[in-house]
């Protein structure tokens, strides 16, 4: 991803595929680490074939969960960034990381140990003690068996001859067998003792904590821990360090699909299929690509900046005399965009109505109707009738082209010379007033026409401030604070009854204010008087409120407190953190370039500086 | 290859800091500092790759040293975890995150001498 070269959609693409197949081999090697401790645990070992049916029992549901934490920790990673909350980031990193450092350093940990206990079984001593057991424990002979032999047979014979009158007494042989009986029990209770200790050398041995790897033996020395507290020092260390490869590769993941995404292209080769819409038709990706000239003046894709106002113009020429089914479908969306408006209308009515009527509930007993009680039956908030049919109509013949108009004015402009940006406005305006049958232009359009002009006219002092994809002077992606909505040209589609206002312009104060432009001009199309100027004007307010803001030190120009003041003071509640920083950052270009702040030099991205700095 | 992160101005002063002193290392000794700092990651993660492959990935396979008395199994997890710290350190080389690629190799180092 090389800012300074062009942007190459294939380079991108393969980058993306590389980091993607990274990412995913470390989410593979994640469950399987988490995995191979977790179901060893549950089902109490890993000979699959031995499992009887509660193993079974146990071990699937632990594959499972260990499948939901490895997934968590996947999708968390390469979300691409930690707005929306850092505590929230922070707690479920800290959650998914907590799983799988516990389960992961228990594998160490288990390595460790049958490391330690092979070597320490493998050691010649310890197999000698073994033996010397076995030895002993086998053993029938006993050392003093010839000498209980000889007295027993000593004592039988005396006991013969006692029979026969030729012994007096036998207790001396009767002693000595007694004598041989004692060294006999003594002997085997030395023995047994004998046996007894090897066994507890053995015990001792067969654990001999000497034998871990060196690096445990050398925490053990430095920290002085046991063993299994070295193990698991050493086992954090070598797992941290994966999780945070895992994390890592997941960031850079998520980057490089921003990139693809930033320069408008998707993450897949495949056509993707959009779902049905909620009015029931469906659209695919294909059919939108023969709507390809004239969207691609619209979308947020096409980069203006490098786009020519002729170009432009000829686009939107093209577009509207080949593709009537855009402009349908632009209406479709107005339609609907002025449903919701009435809508909303008709709930903030019948509840200021509601409200009116508990407040006078005493006073005057017969509540007021509210707007829809006050319907007749059948009748619908939305009017319906013949303004909510699209009109379109074709160019007279004697008028110039859009294109042609634009040629002529950039070459009135030409020749008057003007080079700063005011004197080139006052052109761009003079030429157009000047001229006998142009197309329809409003304001906007030939105010978008002089900046162009001035812009390539002037040659720009300072290096741009914004980030890569934000570039000064552009729209749309390029620069997200002006929002699409200043990409989309007017569409120039005459009236015949330039009077008549559609139902839908009706609501709204920034609609009844774009009703007045359009009148005065006759060549905005419907649907663009409605959300987008009110956007627009919300915005435009909205930085003049956080600009005061900054400037009396009620809060400071960081991003937190521009979103805490957007939600306050705007209708953007559902609107992400996320989407909120390109008009953060627009804004504090804005405020920069109008003398109101300056770059921190001491900013850098991702540090905690501030970027921008009221002037002093 | 550079870091996108970085906004035009930052990259600019960052090449211009290692022009700066690349050009002072130039005429005091010859050396090429610029090219020597970014080979760096580079060599690093030629060292992460081979570590992993003769200390990782070639006593797994054969059951050498003390993977011969390992379950297979914790063997494979292992290579797999060395293979991830590889590629993370050949992701941030490519990014010019070279602090980051040299702490991975590390980890390659300890993981290989740990196995």
């Amino acid at each position: 991803m090389d800012n300074k070269k062009p942007f190459n959609a294939g380079l991108a693409y393969a980058e993306f595929k590389q980091r993607q197949l990274a990412y995913t081999v470390a989410a593979i090697t994640a469950f399987l680490m988490s995995a191979y401790f977790v179901v060893g645990y549950f089902a109490g070992h890993l000979r699959i074939m031995e499992w009887d049916g509660s193993q079974w029992a146990q071990a699937i549901p632990s594959l499972g969960l260990v499948a939901v934490m490895t997934a968590y920790q996947y999708f968390l990673y390469s979300k691409g960034d930690t707005e929306g909350g850092k505590k929230a980031t922070i707690i479920a990193v800290s959650v998914a990381v907590a799983f799988s450092l516990l389960s992961e350093i228990g594998q160490g940990m288990e390595r460790d140990n049958i490391r330690m206990e092979s070597k320490s079984q493998e050691s010649p001593t310890y197999k000698a003690i073994v033996q010397a057991i076995g030895a002993g424990a086998g053993a029938s002979y006993n050392p003093y068996s010839a000498d209980l032999q000889a007295a027993e047979m000593k004592l039988a014979q005396c006991e013969e001859r006692l029979a026969r009158g030729k012994e007096k007494h036998c207790e001396g042989s009767k002693a000595r067998v007694d004598a041989v009986n004692k060294m006999i029990a003594g002997a085997d209770q030395s023995s047994q003792a004998k046996a007894l200790a090897l066994a507890t050398t053995a015990k001792t041995m067969e654990r001999d904590e000497n034998n871990y790897h060196p690096l445990v033996k050398f925490i053990r020395e430095v920290f002085g821990a046991s063993g299994t507290a070295a193990s698991f020092l050493l086992s954090l260390t070598l797992i941290s360090f994966f999780e945070y490869a895992f994390h890592y590769l997941g960031g850079q993941f998520a980057a490089s699909r921003e990139y693809l995404m930033a320069h408008g292209y998707d993450v897949t080769r495949k056509l993707r299929q959009p779902p049905r819409k909620h009015d029931g038709s469906v659209t695919t990706y294909s059919n939108e690509a023969n709507e390809s000239a004239p969207v691609s003046s619209f979308n947020s894709n096409a980069n203006s900046a490098r786009q020519t106002v002729g170009e432009f113009a000829a686009k939107v020429e093209q577009g509207l005399k080949s593709s009537p089914e855009i402009i349908a479908n632009e209406y479709a969306r107005a339609q609907n965009a002025r449903e919701n408006v009435y809508t909303v209308a008709a709930n903030k009515l019948d509840g200021i109505q509601t409200g009116l009527n508990q407040a006078s509930e005493l006073k005057n007993p017969t509540p007021v109707k509210t707007w829809r009680e006050s319907l007749n039956a059948g009748e619908k908030i939305v009017s319906t009738g013949g303004l909510d049919e699209p009109v379109i109509n074709t160019r007279p013949a004697n008028q110039m082209s859009v294109e042609a108009t634009v040629k002529q004015i950039q070459a009135s402009v030409k020749a008057s010379g003007a080079n700063s940006p005011t004197a080139i406005q006052a052109a761009v305006f003079d030429a157009y007033a000047g001229m006998a049958n142009p197309a329809p232009l409003n304001d906007v359009i030939l105010e978008r026409m002089a900046e162009k002009l001035a812009s390539k006219a002037t040659i720009p002092t300072t290096v741009p401030a914004a980030p890569f994809h934000q570039k000064s002077g552009a729209t749309g992606i390029h620069n997200p604070v002006l929002g699409t909505a200043e990409e989309h040209y007017a569409l120039s589609l005459p009236r015949t009854a330039s009077g008549t206002a559609t139902d839908y312009q009706k609501g709204g104060e920034a609609a009844v204010k774009q009703t007045a432009a359009t009148t005065a001009s006759g060549t905005a199309t419907d649907y663009q008087k409605g959300s987008e100027a009110a956007v627009k004007q919300s915005i435009e307010s909205l930085y003049k409120v956080w600009r005061a803001a900054v400037i009396s030190g009620k809060i400071t120009t960081a991003e937190r407190p521009f979103q805490q003041l957007a939600r306050e003071y705007t209708d953007l509640d559902g609107i992400s953190a996320r989407a909120l920083k390109p008009v953060w950052d627009g804004f504090g270009e804005r405020a920069t370039r109008e003398g109101y702040l300056v770059l921190n030099p001491e900013y850098q991205d991702g540090n905690r500086k501030l970027k921008y700095l009221k002037v002093a | 290859m550079s870091n996108h992160t970085l906004t035009h101005e930052e990259q600019d002063y960052i090449g211009a800091g290692s022009l700066q002193r690349g050009g002072e290392a130039n005429q005091s000794s010859g050396i090429d500092w610029r090219v020597i700092h970014a080979l760096i990651p580079w060599l690093a993660v030629l060292a992460a790759w081979l570590w992993w492959a003769l200390f990782l990935l070639i006593p797994s396979v054969f059951g050498l040293h003390y993977a011969g008395m390992m379950p297979a199994m914790n063997n494979v997890a292992y290579t797999l975890m060395g293979l991830t710290l590889c590629l993370a350190a050949t992701v941030a080389a490519q990014s010019q995150h070279g602090v980051r690629a040299i702490a991975f190799t590390f980890s390659v180092l300890l993981l290989a001498y740990w196995f």
